[in-house]
């Protein structure tokens, strides 16, 4: 009889507790801090599907500012390139940390910190089609995913070049065009380029329209000028440099 | 015991405990850096051998990818050729459906400069205008045939080989690729790379990517291409040249990081195995230095029971004193114990080093075979590949010849020739004589003779399909060329005639001279400074090494010796000056060698040593000053050990005097009581029980912990290391005197104890038995023990009627002393200091030597016994000897006086004389002789003062009987005066 009391009273407690955690959890908005990542490139934000966790240089940026700003935690959300700003928007992230290039037009609708990471867009082919250089690349098709500016930025960059673009919907339909045939060519972001490389495809040593990545916050929001200082601090401490090492 | 001691004996114990935890703190210390460190050595060499792993891998990859190329590549211009030889028309459907065939590919095409198709053996869905297909169509720039590449799509993947026609037309060969990814999986695959290579014993190698940290390979299936983050493993970890600690599932390892093109390739040793290995070390020293240091506070506990030296107590102040005799005696004892720890340390760790050291070669060497035997299978495997690509390029050319008989001249060959990238091609009639060639040698037919290259193409003409010869230097060129035969068939169906091409098999060639043991055992590397070498076993001269000096060199006049040349050695050798520890394996023609020189193996070993002592000095000392300062003199007084009938003072040879054992006792097998044992007998039953405790503990943790793989007792056990005086011969000769010593001491036992309780009969059997089992044990002992240490003892049992001959002839007296000196001392008739009769002579025993035997007899003079000589010994040594002393009386004397005068006197002569033990006794009339009543009297004495009491007890008697007015009888002469003059 005595056993089945204790056991009686060890579950009550570990309800208890469970119930305390819950109320804390959902009770206090100021523990968490939401942030919009990516989930598809890796090294940046990669959300594992076997574990559902997330990794990469992203996250470990927005457990580091979490920590910075007193929060318990980082809960991360899922952010596509198109569902970025409208996670800002409706105030479902309090900050995104998704590859979120600044450009003027963004700058004013939201409030960025200083960038962490620079990027370029790359010109990716088919070593098979036997081209070198972007100025090859007259009379091609170069694919773009469907939202993104790299069209606009490849003919800023190389004015006068005669392409067609194509536009399809995710990095994945674009890396199976490029091997079909389907499309000659692929501009995309640096980092997201590298996971879709493979020993029969070479990337163009030209850099077009360095991008910088930096946090993103809803304009006016709060967070906006802390989010902005801990990155500052991250950076002149040395520990952005060597979150970046890490993943690299 | 009193409960001052009580508390100096918990407070010692206390202090005991802390040396041992400090001892043992400090071990792990040491032997967890120093097993790092060599692990962080070993892991570095292996990852270096990972990158030449890597590039030969790598190598042999794109060398098997140009192969599998060339071979279709040659299809794709031998289909130019064909389509070229059919005239200018495109050939339709069926005729490229049946040129499919004979190439055996995916699919054949024709297509026109812009990449339009012209015709297909099947539809194609591939557009070949794109930019993707402007490697395809290379050959109409540049006449020659393109690079392949593969295009990856929903339904499959798809490689294209082009090659030109003319200037309208090229042919396209296209194939799945299914058996180029087969093959590169097999050589080029990280599996394939690492699925070889061992670390330590249960360490291994696997590959993460770094581009998305997925495992590529890993030992556990399960585990392959799972997240690399998941599994456990942290993202800072994952650096070029990094050694860390990780955790894969769970398991932690030590590991090495190395950055190969994109993938991190880790070195991983099991964190359990480091400690293992050393763990077993420390618990064996710190169990002596236990037990070392036990028994010092256990002696000097027994030495101030026995108020052993009281009397040399020295004031140190303040009321503390401190016993001199008690100090020298346990500094010795911690001196002796001190010199075995420092031994066992430096024994243990060699021992484990070089365990260690000898599995590490031993897997090297499996390694080294693994790869040996990949090899050729990869050789065979490549054989039958380039025999079934050879095949078909004859079978497309018998195909030619068929649809055009016109191409048999020299010209229509020398093009076909080219076209298949062929040596030369032949064409024989029905009867074996060839009819045209490429070639420059006409006027051949196939030989008759078995014996000959061409005769097996006989076969050909008797309706045999095909023929692919193995590759062989040619009969009239000699150069290395491979002949394959395709039959040539009339409309009939009827052979008439061959085609045979001549093929030069470069890439075999190639893989042939991969296979070369230079370059396998060129990447093996074992411990610091280690390499491997081959011996030929024919003409023992090295055929690989290092050092190019040494090959062809004789290895015998470099430092190997014969014994050493075979497989399965494991042990030290010199190599050209060099003390190496060597393993070997025996192959077909060799005996590959790893070694590592003996100046990189267990570094520290020393070190961790001097330490261990060091630390165990410092304690040791620190015991001895408490245990031998006492405050106040030890004025209790302990209750002197009772006298006792089996412990005895004996006059050692020195002038000191000592206890010994009785012979009654000795020979009776009696157990002394705990009571009336010295400290020193008490001191080393102590040590007898804790080492009893130690063998048992170590025989426990043999059988829980030695079966597992990494286990040095396991390895000794094993016996696969080599006969002779070795460390590991060592080990396993102590193992085997321990059990042996044990199951006979316990046999021994149990035979005295029947002995004791059975009646007289079964005590002698028994008693008897004891003694065989006693000396087979020892004879077992040493003859197993030699084997151990390589003597080969079947010889030794066969050399014994030698032996006994040369024993017969010359040196029989020395012999039977010899033998004589062990029975003595085995048998335990008598030692040092006992007081013996041998024959009729009695004295002390001074020495017994290996050769004679040496005697005090009275008035100092030593007598000296051959030991063969020695028999019928009385041994005296015991409590009591009596001294006996007859006298006679008158028989006019009343005996009642002289017996109350006796009982009176004795027992004030006692007083007189010291030596009397008890006594003196009056023991009545031994006889009632001529002339006197003789009675005894009898005193007890110590056999040393025996001879000497009797004389002091007959004058005794003399004086008491004096005052006493008895008489003592003697023969009375009266003598009678004659008269002169008094004439009869």
């Amino acid at each position: 009889m005595k056993r089945y009391k204790l056991a009686l009273l060890a579950g009550l407690l570990a309800l208890c507790a469970l119930a305390l955690g819950g109320c804390s959890q959902r009770g206090g908005t100021k523990g968490t801090l939401r942030v919009g990542v990516r989930a598809e490139i890796n090294n940046f934000g990669y959300l594992n599907p076997e574990t559902h966790r997330y990794s990469g240089l992203e996250i470990d940026l927005a457990n580091a500012i979490a920590e910075a700003l007193g929060y318990a935690q980082a809960e991360f959300l899922t952010a596509q390139p198109e569902m970025r700003e409208a996670l800002l928007e409706n105030g479902k992230a309090d900050c995104v940390i998704a590859c979120f290039s600044v450009t003027p037009e963004r700058r004013e609708r939201f409030d960025f910190s200083t960038p962490y990471y620079t990027d370029s867009l790359r010109v990716m082919v088919e070593r098979s089609t036997l081209l070198e250089t972007p100025e090859q690349l007259g009379g091609c098709l170069v694919g773009v995913l469907r939202g993104s500016n790299a069209a606009q930025q490849l003919l800023a960059a190389f004015p006068g070049l005669d392409v067609r673009f194509a536009e399809l919907d995710h990095y994945s339909a674009l890396s199976n065009a490029l091997e079909s045939g389907e499309i000659d060519a692929v501009c995309l972001d640096g980092c997201i380029a590298q996971a879709y490389m493979n020993d029969d495809r070479a990337l163009f040593d030209a850099i077009i329209a360095p991008q910088a990545y930096a946090v993103a916050t809803p304009k006016g929001s709060p967070l906006s000028a802390k989010i902005a200082s801990a990155v500052d601090a991250l950076l002149a401490s040395g520990e952005l440099s060597r979150i970046i090492d890490k993943w690299n | 015991m009193k409960p001052t001691r009580r508390m100096k004996l918990s407070a010692m114990l206390l202090a005991a405990a802390l040396c041992v935890a400090a001892l043992c703190l400090c071990l792990i210390r040491m032997q967890g850096a120093l097993t790092m460190r060599s692990q962080q050595e070993n892991t570095a060499q292996k990852m270096q051998m990972m990158e030449a792993l890597t590039a030969s891998a790598r190598e042999t990859a794109h060398s098997t990818q140009a192969m599998f190329d060339g071979i279709y590549r040659s299809k794709a211009s031998t289909l130019a050729y064909l389509i070229a030889g059919d005239a200018e028309q495109t050939p339709d459907q069926a005729q490229m459906e049946e040129y499919r065939s004979i190439l055996n590919v995916t699919n054949v095409l024709v297509i026109g400069p812009a990449g339009r198709p012209l015709a297909a053996a099947q539809p194609a869905h591939a557009d070949f205008t794109r930019m993707r297909y402007n490697q395809l169509r290379t050959p109409f720039d540049t006449q020659r045939p393109s690079e392949p590449f593969t295009v990856e799509e929903e339904g499959g993947s798809l490689r294209y080989y082009g090659a030109p026609i003319d200037a309208q037309r090229m042919a396209v060969v296209v194939l799945d690729p299914q058996e180029l990814a087969q093959l590169m999986r097999d050589t080029g695959s990280w599996a394939g790379i690492l699925g070889n290579v061992r670390l330590g014993l249960g360490g291994y190698a696997f590959a993460v990517s770094a581009r998305d940290y997925t495992i590529l390979y890993h030992p556990d299936e399960a585990l392959a291409g799972k997240d690399a983050l998941a599994a456990g493993i942290g993202v800072a970890q994952l650096e070029d040249g990094a050694f860390d600690l990780i955790s894969v599932n769970g398991e932690r390892f030590y590991a090495g990081v190395a950055k190969v093109e994109d993938v991190y390739i880790l070195c991983a040793v099991p964190e359990s195995e480091l400690v293992s290995s050393g763990r077993t070390t420390i618990v064996l020293i710190t169990a002596i230095f236990l037990i070392v240091i036990l028994s010092v506070i256990a002696y000097a506990f027994f030495l101030d029971e026995a108020n052993a030296g009281a009397d040399s107590l020295r004031p140190i102040g303040h009321g503390w004193f401190v016993n001199r005799i008690v100090a020298r005696k346990l500094l010795t004892v911690s001196g002796i114990g001190l010199a075995l720890l420092f031994a066992a340390s430096l024994y243990l760790q060699t021992l484990f080093t070089l365990s260690e050291q000898s599995v590490s070669n031993r897997q090297r060497l499996a390694e080294v075979e693994e790869t040996m035997a990949r090899y050729e299978a990869d050789v065979a495997l490549l054989q039958e590949r380039y025999n079934r690509s050879y095949l078909s390029k004859a079978e497309a050319a018998a195909y030619v010849l068929t649809r055009h008989p016109e191409l048999a001249t020299r010209k229509g060959l020398s093009g076909l020739c080219e076209a298949l990238e062929a040596q030369s091609v032949n064409v024989f009639d029905e009867t074996g004589t060839m009819t045209a060639t490429s070639s420059g040698y006409s006027n051949f037919s196939l030989s008759y003779d078995p014996n000959d290259q061409s005769y097996a193409f006989r076969q050909l003409l008797q309706g045999v399909e095909s023929l692919v010869q193995p590759a062989q230097p040619d009969d009239i060129s000699g150069r290395y060329l491979q002949y394959i035969g395709v039959t040539l068939r009339d409309e009939d169906g009827d052979a008439d005639g061959f085609v045979q091409i001549a093929m030069e098999p470069e890439q075999l060639a190639h893989a042939l001279a991969n296979l070369n043991l230079a370059a396998v055992l060129r990447g093996v590397r074992t411990g610091r400074g280690g390499f491997a070498f081959a011996v030929d076993k024919e003409t023992l001269t090295f055929s690989y090494h290092p050092e190019e000096k040494f090959i062809g060199a004789s290895a015998l006049d470099h430092g190997l010796t014969q014994a050493q040349l075979r497989d399965g050695f494991s042990d030290y050798l010199t190599l050209d000056y060099t003390r190496c520890f060597a393993a070997s394996l025996e192959t077909r023609t060799d005996i590959l060698f790893v070694a590592v020189p003996a100046s990189a193996l267990g570094q520290g070993r020393l070190a961790v040593s001097a330490v261990t002592a060091g630390i165990g000095c410092v304690c040791l000392l620190l015991l001895c000053l408490l245990l031998c300062v006492n405050r106040g003199a030890a004025t209790e007084e302990e209750a002197v050990p009772e006298d006792n009938p089996q412990m005895v003072d004996v006059h050692m040879p020195d002038g000191s005097i000592k206890k010994t054992e009785s012979a009654v006792s000795r020979f009776d097998h009696t157990v002394i009581s705990w009571r009336n044992r010295t400290p020193e007998q008490r001191l080393f039953s102590v040590i007898g029980v804790m080492l009893t405790v130690l063998a048992a503990l170590i025989c426990l943790g043999t059988a829980v912990y030695g079966q597992a793989e990494s286990s040095v007792l396991r390895y000794v056990l094993s016996g696969r290391w080599t006969r002779s005086v070795n460390i590991f011969s060592l080990t396993a000769s102590l193992m085997v005197i321990c059990a042996v010593s044990v199951a006979s001491m316990l046999l021994q036992r149990l035979l005295m104890l029947m002995a004791r309780v059975f009646d007289a009969h079964t005590a002698t059997v028994c008693r008897l038995l004891v003694n065989l089992v006693r000396y087979v044990s020892v004879i077992a002992e040493l003859y197993y023990c030699f084997a151990l240490f390589g003597v080969d003892t079947a010889t030794l049992l066969a050399s014994a009627g030698i032996l006994t001959l040369v024993i017969g002839l010359g040196a029989k007296e020395l012999v039977s002393d010899i033998l004589a000196g062990l029975f003595i001392i085995f048998e335990g008739e008598f030692r040092v200091g006992d007081i013996v009769t041998i024959g009729d002579c009695r004295g002390t025993v001074l020495e017994i030597g290996v050769r004679t035997t040496k005697i005090e007899i009275p008035g100092k003079n030593i007598k000296i016994f051959n030991n063969s000589s020695i028999s019928g010994v009385i041994n005296m040594t015991r409590q009591h000897s009596f001294a006996s002393c007859t006298v006679g009386i008158e028989y006019g004397e009343s005996l009642e006086r002289v017996e109350e005068v006796l009982a009176r006197e004795l027992p004030l002569m006692r007083e007189r004389l010291p030596a009397i033990k008890d006594g003196p006794f009056y023991k009545g009339v031994k006889e009632l002789g001529a002339s006197s009543v003789d009675i005894m009297i009898l005193a007890l004495c110590a056999e040393g003062d025996r001879i000497q009491l009797c004389r002091d007890l007959n004058r005794e008697i003399k004086l008491i009987f004096d005052r006493n007015n008895i008489n003592i009888p003697f023969p009375q002469v009266v003598l009678n005066y004659r008269e002169e003059n008094e004439q009869p």
